[in-house]
Order: C-alpha cells, then structure tokens, then sequence
C-alpha cells in the first residue's frame, strides 16, 4: 500500500500511508462535515446562497415577470454595476477597513471620462486611461494617508466622499448634466455576446471549475492528504452548469449575455484567485487578521494595504463607466450615497465580515444579486424605492448579526 | 557537559536605556540539545535579553555567538536567518487564517507562483507529527483552537526556518494543567531533536520540570545558574530575589517545611 514516491522536501510518502486510523486517509463525510461547518461558525456562502433561493421564489409567486427574460437581462446590467462597487469595498474590508469614497471616486472618473470625450474630444482611449489612472492615483493618495501617515481610513475616505463629490461639481462646469449615450461607453454597456459565445463561455467555466477540482483531490490524494469527495465535487459542478445554463438560457431569450454582467465575472474570477492562490492575497487575509503578526512574518504591511487602496480606485474606476454605460449618463446625478450603500450591504451580506480577515471574492456578487434582487422585485411589485431602502437595511442588518454570531460560534468552539 | 560548540553563546551582555542600566554583564549560554530557563522577577532584565536574542533589540557591549559563529542582528529577520527562532508570548498567529496558513505564513511554497497548498499541507503534518501534536485539522482557522493547541502551532511554526535555538517566551502564561503539560511536552521533543531550548517563565515547576540548566537573572545581572533538577524552589526564590532572608523565600522555606512534615519524600 505504500508507494515511494519522491516529494519536494524529499520526504517520502511511505510514512504517511501507515495506519488506516489515520484520520487523513479516508474521504471526509459531506454530512458530518457539513455539521461541523454549521458549529464552528463556517458557513461561508451558504446562508446567502438560501436567501437568494428564497428571495427568488418569493417575487416568483408574487409576480410572474420576475424571471421572464427581459427582466433578468435588465437586473443582470445593474447587478454588473452593483457588484463591481461591492468588489472594490470589498477587498478594503478584508483588510479589517472601509473605504466610504469609492462610490464618488467612480463618479469623478465617470465625469473625468466624459468631459474629456464630449467636451475635449479627446480619443476614447485616452479618456478611459485617464479615469483608470485617476482611480489609482486616489486609491494611492488614500492608501499613503491611511498606512503611512496613520490616519483611520474611514476619516480618509470619508475625507475623499466630500473631496469627490465636489470635484465632480468642478469638472462638469457650469453644465451638471452629461450624457453618454451614443458614444462608446453606452455602446460597450448595451453589447451582447452571440448566444453560442455566451454557451462557450459557461461550459469553459463549468470544466474548468470541475476540473480543476478533481485535479487538486488527485493531487491530495497522491499526497497521502484527505481529499474532498467525488461525489462532493460532481454535486458542486452540476449545480454550478445548472445556474450557469439555466440563466444563459433564459436572458438568450432576450437580448443574452450582457458584456458588463461579463465583466463583473470576469473580474471576480481574477480576484478570487488572486485570493486564494497567491502568496499576495494570503497576505491581505493576514493583514485583515493580525496585523502585528503579518508584520512579524515579513509581510510588507503597508505596501499591501496601500496596493489593496489602489486597487480598489481601480476597480471604483470602473464602476464608474459601467454606470455610465448602463444609465448613459456621466454627469453628477450618476452616484450617490445609495450606491455605496448597497455596495457595502452587498459585500457584508455576502458574508465578508467587517472586522476584516473573513470573506471571498464571491461575496460582493452573490451580495449584489440579493440587494439588486430585492430592488428590482420590490419595483416589479410595485413598491416604492423608500421601501426598497428600508428592506435592504434589514437584510444588510441580518447579514451583519449573522456575521457577530459566527465570529462568537467560532471562538466557542475550541477543540 | 560534553566540549561542544554552545548553539547560544553570550558573553559580557550589556544594555542601557538612557539613564537606567538593564543588563549589566550578562553571560548565557546554551548548548544543542540542551533547555536552559531563564528565569527572574520583574524587570530583572528578561525582557530585554530576549529582545536582544531575537533582535528587536541591540546590545550596547558584548558579543553573541551562534553555532560557534560571532553575529548581531539588526532586525527579527536577522536574528531568524541565523538560526534563533523566537516564539513570542502573544504567539503572533492570524486568527482568520487556518493552520497551514499560519504556519507558512510569509514563507509560503510556491508552485509556479501559486501557492503550494498541497505540499504545504503534507509539510505541516510532517511537522505536527514530529511534535506529537494533537491537532484535529490543519484545514481548521486558529480561532477554532485551544490555547495549548495554539502554542504548539507558534512552536511548530518557529520550526520551519531550521533553527538552532528556539526562545520560548512565557509559553505556558494562560494554560490549563493538561495543556501546560502537552507544552512541556513539546519542549522536551525539542530537546530530544537536538535543538538549545531558551525557555522563558514565571512558573518555578515548569522550569524545574523541564530545564536541564537554570539561569537566574536579577536587576540586570546573572545571579547564578543552576542545575534544572537538583536545585530547590527555595534556592531558585532565594537567587532570584537576592536574599535568603527575603521575605518571600521565609514564606517558601516555611511552606515548604511544612510540606515535607505532612508528605515525607
């Protein structure tokens, strides 16, 4: 049973696959791990994945537009928009922060980006570098004043909302309205992928996933670890093609794939595996946790947290021309606190913790199908937008609870 | 003690803080395979000795030797580059993150510049075993441990870098009976693979039980070395507080006196 099999440390496995009693040798139940996930406070995407379902099922029978084709195209264009935001505050807030400008940031890039195209005449490629370069040079004016100056960097950004708002005032002269429409940047909102191309795109993702998921249990396994079970791995990816085609299939109806519902994918993708494997993100989650102990470690603390600021800028940037696009306006009325708002109610809803340290990629999105869920079937009913506020403030305060419940359930249970 | 090069050698330590004088000719020494405590009331220089161990601190005169090899560290990364592994008394584990995480932490394997999580994983069960530790699950977040099951994390996590000393600060501060046993424990396997201990304590039976040499320092400056088996409390209380007739050891030999009348051994 043993094999020997020559391993980077020049350890051999011979001493691994000793004992059946080893408690790494057998494939781990799903329902007893599932139990323990429960106790120890780990649910991870679980409880918002249940209150998607339910939010679903719930506007569903009320109104039976709801998932019609035209209206989940139109919620996947403001969903792209919501969640992009919810990604940029959401890596600020796996660093144990906030950042409270990066809504106004988005709408002084967008109005950057607008003058410069409408009013200048400038080349679109250049407009789009400069609010791309505007967004990280404020993430880093930001990030320099919070890390190295040690100033809170909810007073820094907070600073930035004001700093911003009126910028925005500044660059659009005496003229505050600007629409975009016609140009590119609505061009680019209002794209949609061909129907094969959108199918093409599910299925690379859904074999990736899978396979990349199988190949990383055979690796555990060769390396005498416990690896994750088949039939775990198999439920997983069937239900994830489920979604996939099942929404490919429905919004194909209508207009299909549209390019920013693409975009915030995309960009998720990339941030959760910058995340999750790299020696980078693992140093923001270390950051996000013990910051002195990050220190110790030889983690270069505050150019990780003045990086992850510019980030942000980048991603708030981009924020901006998306909302634009979809709303072909760049003028002041683009953002307001609304939009921050939902952004950080979609991240912590997501179940990334405010305390820093907790979260994932996925977070801000299946944040952002909630809140933008909520929004458009209260609208879809008929409700007012006052009413819309005051129920997302109620999801937003049950995800946070939800969040303090499980920070005290993991220090409960030490083993 | 057999003539071998001392992993730890210091002689002639000194420090001072402005106007006050922390460690005044300091000499310690610790061999391979050897616990040495180090012990002594508050403000006796313990502080800033390990400070100067693991480089937080520098030292004013003197010279520091490791593995036989003359050193001064200008930073922690110094100090663990040559070979001084220092747990401190926090422990300095992230939370949120789970064990292999931690134990990697800043010295991740990489694989095509991608985290290595396999052979990081296997690595951390080599590790734990060689410790004997009681460790559920790597895959599980250091909040979910117990206190004694995180101090074997911050010990096994001082392990990865290959030292030749490991300076255990207060490693049994906040545990239970059982758990200050497990630490013991572990402070004897390191002992058995053949590492200079640098153990660090308040509690005269931890030292006592596991040290093979004790030294005491007081006011800034060694106040003997002891035999960690062979040498009573009260000579230990006696040393440490500078007085036979000190109030303190009165108390401890009056007890201790009276210990023995009731359980003769």
């Amino acid at each position: 049973m043993t094999q020997e099999a020559p391993t980077k440390d020049g350890l051999s496995t011979a001493t691994f696959v000793s004992a059946a009693v080893d408690e790494r040798i057998h494939a781990v139940n799903p329902v007893q791990a599932f139990g323990r996930r429960i106790r120890e406070g780990q649910l991870g995407v679980l409880p918002v994945i249940v209150g998607l379902i339910v939010i679903v099922i719930v506007f569903q029978t009320i109104n039976g537009n709801f998932i019609s084709p035209s209206n989940l195209v139109n919620l996947s264009t403001s969903v792209a928009y919501i969640g992009m935001l919810a990604l940029g505050i959401n890596l600020v807030l796996l660093l144990g922060e906030i950042d409270l400008s990066l809504a106004q940031l988005g709408g002084l890039s967008a109005s950057l980006m607008g003058v410069l195209l409408l009013r200048q005449g400038v080349d679109p490629w250049v407009a789009v570098l400069a609010m791309f370069a505007l967004g990280v040079g404020v993430g880093f004016i930001q990030g320099w004043f919070f890390a190295v100056v040690g100033i809170p960097a909810f007073v820094v950004t907070l600073a930035g909302l004001l700093a911003y708002s009126g910028l925005t005032l500044t660059i659009l002269g005496t003229q505050k309205n600007l629409s975009v429409s016609n140009t590119f940047v609505s061009d680019l909102a209002n794209f949609y992928f061909p129907e094969t191309l959108a199918y093409a795109a599910g299925a690379l993702i859904v074999i990736v996933y899978a396979g990349g998921q199988v190949f990383g249990a055979m690796r555990r396994q060769r390396a005498g670890l416990t690896r994750p079970s088949y039939l775990g791995i198999g439920i997983r990816s069937v239900l994830l093609a489920g979604v996939t085609f099942g929404f490919l299939a429905i919004v194909n109806q209508d207009f299909g794939l549209a390019l920013p519902f693409a975009v915030l994918i995309a960009v998720a993708i990339f941030i959760d595996l910058v995340l999750r494997k790299t020696k980078y993100g693992r140093a923001i989650f270390a950051v996000g946790g013990n910051v002195e102990a990050a220190r110790r470690s030889g983690i270069r603390v505050t150019w990780v947290r003045i990086s992850v600021f510019m980030a942000a800028g980048v991603i708030a940037a981009l924020f901006g021309l998306m909302k634009a696009g979809v709303t072909t306006n760049a003028g002041s009325t683009l953002v307001g606190t609304q939009d921050l708002l939902n952004a950080i109610a979609a991240a912590v809803i997501g179940g990334t913790s405010l305390f820093g340290g907790r979260g994932s990629a996925w977070a801000p999105i299946l944040g952002a199908l909630v809140v933008g869920s909520i929004n458009n079937g209260l609208y879809l009913i008929g409700f007012s937008s006052d009413a819309q506020q005051i129920i997302t403030a109620l999801v937003l305060l049950a995800a946070v609870v939800l969040d303090a419940l499980s920070r005290r359930g993991q220090r409960r249970s030490g083993r | 003690m057999t003539p071998t090069t001392p992993v730890l050698e210091m002689t002639g330590i000194s420090k001072r803080f402005g106007a006050v004088q922390a460690l005044t000719d300091v000499n310690l020494t610790v061999h391979a395979g050897e616990v040495v405590g180090l012990v002594g009331d508050n403000g006796a220089g313990k502080s800033t000795l390990i400070n100067i161990i693991s480089g937080v601190h520098s030292y004013d005169e003197g010279t520091i030797t490791v593995s036989g090899e003359r050193v001064s560290f200008s930073s922690p990364q110094a100090a663990q580059r040559a070979g001084i592994a220092t747990v401190f008394q926090d422990l300095s584990l992230c939370d949120n993150l789970d064990v292999v995480a931690n134990l990697f932490l800043g010295q991740e394997f990489l694989m095509g510049g991608v985290l290595d999580e396999v052979a990081m994983e296997k690595k951390s069960w080599d590790l734990l075993r060689s410790l004997s530790a009681k460790i559920p699950s790597v895959r599980i977040p250091i909040a979910a441990l117990s206190g004694g099951q995180r101090q074997t994390v911050a010990i096994a996590r001082s392990l990865l870098g290959s030292p030749a000393l490991v300076m255990l600060d207060e490693p049994t501060a906040a545990l239970g009976v059982a758990q200050t046993a497990e630490v013991l424990n572990l402070i004897e396997r390191l002992r058995e693979q053949k590492l200079g201990v640098l153990l660090v304590s308040h509690s005269m039976a931890d030292v006592q039980a596991v040290c093979d040499r004790i030294h005491v320092l007081r006011l800034g400056k060694d106040a003997g070395d002891f035999d960690g088996a062979n040498t009573s409390t009260e000579t230990l209380i006696s040393a440490i507080t500078g007085a036979s007739d000190n109030v303190v050891s009165q108390r401890a030999a009056k007890n201790s006196l009276a210990g023995a009348e009731r359980t003769p051994s």
